[in-house]
């Protein structure tokens, strides 16, 4: 991007002076008109994010006064899956930090486990990223097993992050 | 009767220009909240009126060395409700405005001099309307360190011309000034303000004022400065670099898919290669 500051005076430059201003008009107003067309979309997702955000955010945190331990739920993988591990750890500090700020707790955090019988014994908010199924084919249906074995109550999606509750 | 006529054409342009920019700007700060993601950033530290420290932005693991990327958000705690996004997405518009406003000076002072045309300040508000269209989103979130150096740039750009026009050192000044905070933003920067300054002192050296040729010198050795500062804080640390990729591992589709992405630069390398052969055939 500043790449396109730096060079676009000398670009109007040249095309001034090899087109002439008529045709430096011409092609400058193309180049305008052809991205300016995607701003009202830009404005109005990031509008749509800024309503929905807080709210959902606050949704969860709203189970830890009602008692609940947010659980974040890790497969665990012997393959490497760098991307999808960066993914993943970007979610789960984003999401502790976002809600300490709500819960206003700096020392909040998640408890993380690798499976579901590991917090069997609290009422627990499991948090499922699904960069899991990525990083372990597996993943998936042994969530599922183990879900099995635990009293289910809902089941929710919320962004790209699938929420199960789970109560004792 | 034409001057009232240049008059009025100048107005409506930039009553054009001015409507997008006070829309674009009401946009930044209206329903300003905190978002998922990156901006827990701010959550950790100025939103709950901490110092955001420049060490959080050196980390050698990744290859990372941008120590002043989110500096300039430290004002706020000094301000009072400083620590609401609301005030951090006021101060991405602040910077907004001042791009605009140093980029159309900079625009009317080196595109349109010597040429006599009722279009040029329709080229003017073109080239604005596109360049901000380009550079906008980074305003509507408050983790992109290119807000601060698109906003640096363009005042950096305005006062080099400034000190290329009138030798004088507190133009020159200003401009370095901007050059150095904001090489210490974002990484790749110290490379755009080195080919800036080695192209001028070896392609332009004759036309060059003994003033012009020591700034330019500056600014080379604020890149080496940069470079060696890099080497010995986070080179030799480097485990899994950050590429900004998003997993792809073919630099040449990644080069053609940003190429392809800023289509404007399509038009530098033909209008590049178009200069070149009027220049040497």
């Amino acid at each position: 991007m500043p790449a396109v500051i730096l060079i676009t005076p000398s670009i109007v430059y040249w095309l001034i002076h090899y087109l002439k201003p008529f045709g430096a008009f011409g092609l400058m107003a193309f180049f305008a008109l052809f991205y300016l067309v995607k701003l009202p979309t830009i404005i109005r997702d990031n509008q749509q994010k800024r309503k929905d955000t807080y709210p959902t955010i606050e949704h969860i945190a709203n189970y830890v006064p009602a008692g609940y331990q947010l659980v974040w739920y890790e497969a665990k993988s012997s393959e490497k899956h760098f991307w999808n591990n960066e993914l993943r750890d970007w979610k789960k500090s984003s999401l502790q930090a976002y809600l300490a700020y709500i819960l206003k707790d700096e020392k909040f955090k998640f408890v993380t486990v690798n499976s579901l019988l590991e917090s069997k014994n609290h009422k627990s908010l499991i948090l499922y990223p699904l960069e899991n199924d990525f990083i372990n084919n597996e993943s998936t249906n042994q969530f599922a097993i183990e879900t099995q074995q635990l009293t289910k109550d809902t089941i929710a999606q919320i962004a790209d992050i699938t929420i199960m509750k789970l109560s004792k | 009767m034409k001057i009232n006529f240049i008059r009025w054409n100048n107005l409506i342009a930039y009553g054009c220009l001015s409507i997008v920019v006070i829309v674009l700007t009401f946009f930044v700060v209206y329903k300003a909240n905190w978002l998922f993601g990156d901006q827990a950033e701010w959550l950790r530290t100025t939103a709950i009126s901490k110092i955001e420290e420049f060490s959080h932005h050196i980390i050698p693991a990744e290859g990372r060395f941008c120590p002043l990327c989110h500096f300039s958000y430290n004002i706020l705690i000094y301000i009072p409700f400083g620590y609401t996004a609301t005030a951090h997405y006021i101060l991405n518009a602040v910077s907004f405005i001042i791009f605009v406003i140093a980029f159309i000076f900079l625009l009317n002072k080196i595109v349109i001099v010597g040429h006599n045309s009722i279009l040029n300040i329709w080229i003017v508000v073109c080239t604005m309307l596109f360049l901000i269209q380009r550079i906008y989103p980074v305003f509507l979130d408050v983790i992109f360190p290119e807000r601060i150096v698109v906003t640096l740039l363009a005042v950096f750009m305005f006062f080099t011309w400034k000190f290329y026009k009138t030798n004088k050192w507190n133009y020159g000044i200003i401009a370095l000034l901007c050059a150095v905070y904001m090489v210490y933003c974002k990484e790749p920067l110290f490379g755009a303000l080195l080919v800036f300054a080695i192209t001028n002192l070896v392609l332009n050296w004759k036309n060059l004022s003994s003033n012009n040729r020591i700034f330019q010198w500056i600014l080379v050795v604020n890149s080496l400065i940069f470079v060696i500062l890099y080497y010995f804080f986070v080179y030799r640390g480097i485990v899994s670099p950050y590429t900004g990729n998003h997993g792809e591992n073919n630099w040449i589709n990644m080069s053609l898919r940003m190429i392809w992405g800023q289509k404007i630069v399509i038009l530098a390398i033909i209008l590049f290669f178009f200069r070149i052969y009027a220049i040497f055939l």
